[in-house]
């Protein structure tokens, strides 16, 4: 039987003081001192809890080597899904005109619906002054600016389009960063 | 999650000025992270590449909305990613993981020394045990794997893509941690003693 092979039943450790629960939190770095401290001192004194250690490790050990190689792009793989990005950009668009119309466009619209409502009753029968949205807001919103030749070239080039993660993603589960050493056990005496 | 420097923010602003070519610098700095979260939790190349395409379509028409005091650009952008891969898993069956998508991605062993062949077919079949396990955990728990060990995010962090408490991100992966080690324990323990040293 090997290390990954240690299974163990949260509830039941957890009722006998167990800290089983917090070793995979631990092993990150996510504890509070409070909890930490507690979580070593029972690690000194409990070898059931050493050995869930030590398979919390392997298996963190495990993911941090493999997880990551198994979810990287290939080679241009993601150069090849741009032009259908900017081919989706480019039939509907954009940013921050068209939020800013859309803005303008329902603002009149709510406007002019609460004025509808205070105004009735003093205009029994009468013309509401209601000023309406105008289309051509929102015809102007959709006009803006087409992706330029030269993208498609730039994303050619894709900086994270290989094996290796980009400096922007950095952030990996270090085994230095987050590993905390198993506790030594106290000497039995 | 505060790596995102003032690189972003300089190519948000200069997508939303219209300029394509910043925006396709975004895609060039953030397609690779959105691919590997989307694929470390799809577990299927088609669909995660339909993913990345589906969260920088919406990023570029949202770009506005994108409020920099209220988090980081990659949390707003993996928030996106994980809500469009769950709407993908809503769409079809989650698929069986077919190990040949596995082939050719970045498996080819690092060092400077030639594998044998013998020793190549044994590490793929580790990967392939390990990709079995994960695709056996459930959508959520394979997020929270996704987002920590895929990405390196803190438990805060995925709470923050996930939306739920950090506590909730702690739950999943001691949760994911525990269904990965009984389903590993079964297979390839010998495998993973000889290669990895455990
Ligand atoms: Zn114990």
């Amino acid at each position: 039987m090997g290390i990954l092979n240690f299974n163990f039943n949260f509830n039941f450790d957890f009722k006998r003081g167990h800290v089983t629960g917090k070793l995979a939190a631990y092993l990150h770095g996510e504890l509070t001192p409070a909890e930490r401290a507690r979580v070593m001192a029972h690690l000194k004194t409990c070898e059931t809890c050493r050995a869930a250690l030590a398979a919390e490790e392997a298996l963190a050990a495990r993911l941090r080597a493999q997880f990551s190689p198994l979810t990287h792009p290939r080679p241009g793989q993601l150069a090849r899904l741009w032009p259908g990005i900017a081919a989706r950009i480019a039939n509907t668009r954009p940013p921050r005109r068209m939020r800013f119309a859309h803005r303008s466009v329902f603002g009149m619209a709510l406007t002019a619906s609460l004025l509808c409502v205070m105004l009735l009753p003093l205009l029994l029968g009468g013309r509401v002054p209601v000023s309406r949205a105008d289309g051509s807001a929102t015809q102007a919103a959709f006009t803006g600016p087409t992706l330029p030749p030269g993208a498609a070239t730039a994303i050619a080039q894709l900086p994270g389009d290989t094996a290796t993660a980009p400096s922007t993603h950095a952030g990996q589960d270090s085994p230095g960063a987050t590993v905390t050493p198993v506790p030594t056990p106290e000497t039995k005496g | 999650m505060n790596d995102d420097g003032p690189i972003p923010e300089e190519l948000i602003a200069r997508s939303l000025a219209g300029d394509e070519d910043a925006f396709a610098a975004l895609y060039g700095a953030y397609a690779p992270g959105v691919y590997r979260l989307a694929y470390g939790i799809l577990l299927h190349v088609q669909d995660a590449e339909e993913v990345v395409q589906d969260v920088f379509v919406y990023v570029y028409r949202s770009l506005a909305r994108f409020d920099p005091r209220r988090g980081a650009f990659r949390t707003w952008l993996y928030t996106i990613t994980v809500s469009r891969c769950r709407n993908k898993r809503r769409r079809k069956w989650l698929p069986t993981v077919v190990l040949s998508h596995l082939m050719g991605q970045g498996f080819e062993p690092s060092g400077p020394h030639r594998e044998t062949p013998e020793a190549a077919v044994a590490r793929q079949n580790v990967r392939d045990a390990l990709t079995d396990a994960l695709g056996g955990l459930s959508p959520r728990l394979r997020e929270a794997v996704a987002l920590r060990y895929g990405q390196g995010l803190t438990y805060r962090e995925m709470g923050e893509v996930l939306g739920c408490p950090p506590k909730t991100a702690e739950s999943r992966i001691r949760l994911a941690h525990e269904a990965l080690r009984r389903a590993l324990s079964a297979e390839g323990e010998l495998l993973l003693e000889e290669l990895w040293g455990f």
